[in-house]
């Protein structure tokens, strides 16, 4: 019996709030799954958008990662993997009635098992992009 | 294989599709690239047996179209696939990279935020900046021109047939009086619209627009401005009321439909006067404040999705219909390096 691979993603800040132009760390690790399944790992952080209207996405951040593009010296793509980006300056979250834009860092893996078809596996962590705190005049 | 055939004939029903979307784009994929091919193949025949005369002209546009659809096709089947993501991510960061122009900086300083368009915008009389009308009624008036200039034509074709077929025909046949039935439901619908068209314009040259001026430019959320309203003409004004108005404008597919729905979040009265007369010598001129709520959303504009700050005037004037006007203002958000909110942009001249 084979298990669905696991994705976990760790956000530097708990309660995942962040405003504009922080710096967003993030961690994530893929288990439950042989090394040599794995064929390639995307990290993206994004924003989509949800409700009445059709999807837009914007990609802000976004890394791929094959065996092949891997150093030699740590080919295994399951490991603990790292990486920051300053967050941009809009679009802000927001929970609107027809509209709802959510940020989030999306990690996707394609897995070779069984033949020559890829599955791919996708696992988001969502967090808040704010506004700063509103100038004194 | 039932099971699979059904699963492939399957259909988008609202957002949810019953077959992957892969078949989706490769079927778009595979449409976009055999009309690439079938262009770039007859091209070659095409200039090999060179034809003359409107025929050439004729065949040579069909080709260059399939070429043009074919490469369109490709480059937005892959974009829009999953295999697009970070082809899309890398061709937006290296443009961004080498366009050099003030837009592009300040698109990408706040990514999906409407900018201050200096070509719709003007400088104004009493404020710095005159807001442009999003919402008149030029669409309303091109197609109620389009109706009324139809059923005119198909009216006078409808007569002219008639009178001649009832001169050259023994009026025994359905030739002649089946023509002159039509003739009045189409003469009707003429001077229906013609006479909605006649309305529609004496609404527009006898009102002067009404214009709508404001002390800053982007606005930031808990700022206040000045706004200044101004209209000439000759006219008894029965009310005229102003809002401060935000809208969630969200487009989506219905099977081959493209359906557009606004939704008003937030519409604050900001202004309202009520039966006053305007002349040539005392035009209406007001000057009044507004405040964008503190906790309020910046603008958002996607392809699908839009955020959008208005002030909407709503008019009822003695002898005329009831004139609603919207003038579009952009929010932004605060971020660090923004300019000082209180003399960011009041000069238009600066920008």
């Amino acid at each position: 019996m084979q298990f669905d691979p696991l994705i976990s993603i760790r956000l530097d800040l708990a309660d995942r709030e962040y405003q504009s132009g922080d710096i967003l760390e993030c961690e994530y690790q893929i288990d439950a799954v042989e090394s040599e399944e794995m064929h390639a790992v995307e990290a993206a952080v994004l924003w989509y958008t949800s409700g009445k209207g059709d999807e837009d996405q914007g990609i802000h951040y976004y890394q791929r990662e094959t065996r092949k593009s891997r150093h030699l010296d740590q080919p295994d793509l399951r490991v603990l993997t790292h990486f920051t980006t300053t967050l941009p300056n809009s679009p802000f979250s927001y929970e609107g009635t027809n509209l709802k834009i959510q940020w989030c860092v999306r990690v996707r893996i394609l897995i070779q098992r069984d033949g020559p078809n890829l599955r791919e596996y996708i696992h988001d962590q969502g967090f808040q992009l704010h506004r700063l705190p509103l100038l004194q005049s | 294989m039932s099971r699979q055939l059904i699963r492939i004939l399957g259909k988008k029903r609202g957002s949810r599709h019953s077959v992957s979307s892969k078949f989706g784009v490769i079927g778009n994929v595979a449409f976009s690239l055999t009309l690439l091919l079938l262009g770039l193949i007859s091209g070659v025949f095409f200039l090999l047996n060179l034809p003359g005369g409107v025929a050439s002209w004729l065949l040579g546009i069909v080709i260059l179209s399939f070429i043009g659809f074919g490469i369109q096709g490709l480059v937005t089947g892959l974009l829009g696939s999953r295999v697009g993501d970070g082809l899309r991510f890398s061709l937006i960061q290296n443009a961004h990279r080498f366009d050099l122009t003030q837009k592009s900086k300040a698109a990408r300083r706040l990514p999906n935020v409407p900018i201050i368009d200096t070509l719709l915008m003007s400088p104004g009389n009493t404020q710095p900046w005159r807001l442009p009308v999003t919402t008149g009624k030029p669409i309303e008036i091109i197609s109620v021109i389009a109706f009324f200039a139809t059923w005119t034509m198909v009216s006078f074709f409808l007569v002219g047939y008639s009178i001649n077929q009832y001169r050259t025909t023994n009026h025994s046949g359905w030739s002649w009086w089946l023509p002159t039935l039509s003739l009045l439901p189409s003469i009707g619908f003429a001077v229906w619209s013609g006479r909605m068209l006649a309305r529609e314009l004496k609404n527009q040259i006898n009102i002067d627009p009404l214009k709508v001026e404001v002390s800053h430019q982007p606005i930031y959320p808990g700022q206040t401005i000045d706004v200044a309203i101004s209209q000439g003409g000759a006219l008894y004004v029965r009310s005229l009321r102003l809002f401060l108005v935000c809208e969630e404008v969200t487009s989506y597919h219905q099977g081959t439909d493209v359906r557009t729905e606004t939704l008003e979040i937030l519409r604050e009265q900001v202004f309202v006067q009520r039966r006053f007369e305007i002349t040539s010598k005392a035009p209406l001129a007001e000057t009044f404040t507004v405040t964008i709520p503190p906790d309020a959303m910046h603008s958002f504009q996607s392809s699908f999705n839009c955020l959008q700050w208005r002030i909407v005037s709503v008019g009822r004037y003695r002898d005329y219909a009831e004139i609603r006007r919207g003038f579009s203002l952009v929010v932004h958000p605060l971020f660090e390096d923004a300019d000082d909110v209180n003399n960011s942009s009041g000069d238009a001249h600066a920008v």
